[in-house]
């Protein structure tokens, strides 16, 4: 029997906090996407196709049902015949080959009708409280051609060519939360079935990586007619959803810093769990041994041409080659085995390596980690409400606490502070600028912690220890976001990360990786600095396949 | 109009900061609205009223509000008052606020309007004024009648624009440059 308090205390955040760990994290089974899996299978959710009105010219719509327990939830997919030039995964596009909502019950022809003149105009169109998602897809045009004349003409496609680019179609957005008119989280959020974080929006993902597949056939189909045939289930199931994520994501990790913590806090929690683990029975090390070989298949599929994953890709082939050296070696029968493998690899791995065997060791031990998912939302951050009666000495502490290491920066320095996030009159999205090149820094966002922070600290200098912030806040309300943040790391100590969010080193691929490694993507292909591909649902059984024995590892590929 | 909770609070913070206000207030002013309206009142009105005058801090709702709430747990001991205030139905939410930290019900009074509120309900007498020369915060041992939530927002156009007018002063011209270096585009996407 394992004690489940953990004997290892959780890492500093320190260490785990810093950018660019931040940005070698690894999917693990606390991923949203390996959550939804799970639940969707051991719950039995049914899955029905009511509507699919899509011409051969690949125009028109279909509707794709699940029933869960007690409720159902439609993906609404509008499919277009988009010209190339017009192709873009920028979220400035105003056109896409593919548009979706997630409806909240099962839409009647009224509700299509509003949907049908709103969905494929996403931001520039308005959708209702009934809807809990917008989003949209183009396609990956070298494999979908491929494919499609492959099919229609009685063949299977190239396998190499598949795993070379993975997916069929990328989103390039998924709002929800009420974006564009949405349903509010607020409203759904005590739905047991979306407990966890992004739950609607893997849920709407997943949904079109199953219309994706429904509509290849059937372009192939339309296509080759008679001579068409529909695509190997197996290829199919490797084939997941690219996504194109760009700066939008990024402030997210700021912005929410309560939710942020909660989700590494559970991880490290985990972690601390399986290292506390004194005994692993041979089941535990064998699965955990079959897992490594199944993830050596999936980064052995991954490439990046970006100079920076390329790099780091190295590194992770070279942790891969160390690690499996150590595991032949490995006495699994020795006490604690899991803290021991990685007190070693502190030493012996890359970050990249580190990361990837953090959450790879998570895996035997479900019973000590799926119920943590529970925690990972947050519910305290609407009503979170400053509180002036604390004194400033306190206020100090905790700002201090978080950002000690920001403390011995010359902030003076231009490189410090050489970029600015700002928002673009043009598309109200979120972008980086070079502070002291472009005329940004009076619409600087608040996304500069450290910087503020030890601006703070000197500001609070001038009071007394024992006077109360809410003194300080009248006089200088300029810091107000500063002490809220310090006064919500008392929530948990991973709400702030360890870097500086706004030096000419900053790399904001780092901030979107942390993001969608929670979401469970993988094969981060950073496009530049602040743009990266990725895939989603690679591997995943489509609803008619799903069942409880192939919820779990379908993340890692099959050893052939 | 039809608007989630979300979106208020977005545009009514935008254009608090477009206003002038730190952005540690506009996050107030977020929440304040977004608190009105899930209870019915028209805060992207209130807000739009009062960023159409010449607001100084003095007279400001928004900062007696604020003051409200930091000062949640003096209130017990002493009524809070204040001079001439615009907009007062904007201090209400922090009274609210307030009372969510003490777990207390507090009555707001004017001349003409009085409200009693609690982190659960609130119950108006009179119409909030545009404008009162004095209004006093202090605890009651009434409780108001639960209010239910609501889900969505539905401002006039005309509030909605102004509002959306200051939340525009937060975003920065787009000029050639920034649209191909600040979102680090450039490579095609037709692979």
């Amino acid at each position: 029997m394992n004690d489940l308090s953990p004997a290892f205390p959780r890492r500093d955040p320190d260490v785990v906090m810093r950018l660019s760990r931040l940005g070698s994290l690894h999917q693990s089974r606390l991923s949203f996407m390996r959550i939804l899996m799970r639940r969707m299978a051991s719950e039995k959710w049914r899955f029905l196709r009511p509507t699919f009105k899509i011409d051969d010219a690949g125009v028109g719509y279909a509707v794709y049902t699940v029933k869960t327990q007690n409720r159902s939830y439609s993906l609404v997919a509008f499919a277009h015949d988009l010209a190339p030039e017009n192709r873009s995964d920028r979220v400035i596009a105003e056109a896409w080959d593919a548009t979706f909502t997630l409806f909240d019950g099962i839409p009647t022809d009224a509700d299509i009708e509003r949907l049908s003149r709103n969905v494929p105009f996403q931001e520039a169109g308005r959708i209702s409280e009934k809807e809990l998602t917008l989003s949209r897809a183009n396609r990956s045009v070298r494999l979908w051609e491929h494919v499609v004349s492959r099919l229609a003409n009685g063949q299977q496609p190239d396998i190499e060519q598949i795993q070379n680019v993975g997916y069929l179609m990328r989103t390039t957005a998924v709002y929800g939360s009420g974006k564009f008119g949405a349903a509010d989280r607020e409203t759904i959020e005590d739905r047991s079935e979306f407990q966890e974080p992004f739950q609607v929006e893997m849920l709407t993902v997943y949904l079109i990586r199953t219309f994706v597949l429904d509509l290849v056939n059937h372009m192939a189909q339309a296509k080759g007619q008679t001579k068409a045939i529909t695509l190997d289930r197996h290829i199919a199931q490797n084939l997941g959803i690219g996504n194109s994520t760009g700066l939008g994501m990024a402030p997210f990790l700021i912005n929410h810093p309560v939710l942020f913590n909660n989700w590494i806090m559970v991880r490290e929690e985990a972690i601390c769990r399986v290292r506390s683990v004194s005994a692993a029975t041979e089941q535990e090390s064998n699965a955990f041994l079959s897992l490594f070989e199944r993830s050596k298949i999936s980064i052995g599929r991954w490439s990046s041409d970006h100079p920076i994953q390329k790099e780091r890709l190295l590194a992770l082939n070279a942790d891969v080659s160390k690690l499996e050296t150590q595991l032949r070696a490995f006495d699994f029968d020795q006490s604690h085995p899991w803290d021991r493998l990685l007190d070693w690899s502190d030493e012996a791995l890359s970050e990249e390596g580190q990361e990837f065997l953090n959450s790879l060791i998570l895996e035997p031990y479900p019973h000590l980690v799926d119920g943590l998912s529970t925690c990972m939302a947050d519910h305290f951050e609407n009503t979170f409400r400053v509180d002036g009666s604390m004194s400033v000495g306190e206020a100090q502490r905790l700002i201090e606490q978080s950002f000690q290491w920001a403390l011995s920066k010359d902030w003076s320095a231009e490189v410090e502070t050489a970029r600015a996030w700002y928002v673009s009159e043009e598309k109200l999205e979120p972008r980086l600028g070079e502070r002291f090149e472009e005329p940004i820094s009076e619409y600087e966002q608040p996304l500069a912690p450290a910087r503020d922070a030890v601006a703070a600290l000197d500001a609070l200098e001038k009071y007394s220890e024992d006077d109360r912030v809410c003194t300080f806040l009248a006089e200088n309300p300029q810091f107000r976001h500063t002490i809220r943040r310090a006064q919500m790391s008392k929530l948990g100590p991973y709400t702030e990360i360890r870097g500086n969010t706004i030096g000419a080193d900053l790399l904001p691929i780092d901030m979107l990786r942390a993001k969608l490694s929670f979401f469970g993507a993988i094969h981060f292909d950073p496009r530049s600095d602040r743009w990266v591909r990725i895939c989603m649902f690679a591997g995943a059984p489509y609803p008619a396949d799903l069942t409880t024995e192939n919820s779990d590892f379908w993340i890692y590929p099959e050893v052939a | 109009m039809d608007l989630s909770m979300n979106e208020v609070e977005a545009q009514a913070r935008k254009a608090a900061k477009g206003a002038g206000y730190s952005w540690g207030e506009a996050d107030e002013v977020g929440k304040a609205v977004r608190w009105l309206s899930a209870r019915g009142l028209d805060g992207s009105h209130h807000l739009a009223l009062l960023f159409s005058k010449t607001v100084t801090p003095e007279i400001c709702p928004i900062r007696f509000g604020i003051q409200i709430s930091d000062t949640a747990t003096n209130l017990a001991v002493c009524p809070a008052r204040s001079g001439l205030l615009d907009e007062p139905m904007l201090a209400l939410p922090f009274v609210a606020f307030a009372a969510e930290q003490t777990q207390q019900s507090y009555q707001i009074r004017t001349e003409t309007w009085s409200v009693i509120v609690d982190a659960a309900g609130l119950e108006q007498i009179g119409r909030a004024p545009d404008r009162v020369d004095w209004l006093e915060v202090s605890v009651t041992a009434q409780r108001p009648q639960p209010l239910s939530v609501k889900s969505r927002a539905h401002p006039n156009a005309d509030s909605w624009a102004t509002l959306t007018r200051f939340a525009h002063l937060t975003y920065a011209p787009a000029t050639e440059e920034s649209r191909l270096r600040g979102a680090g585009a450039g490579l095609s996407d037709n692979d």
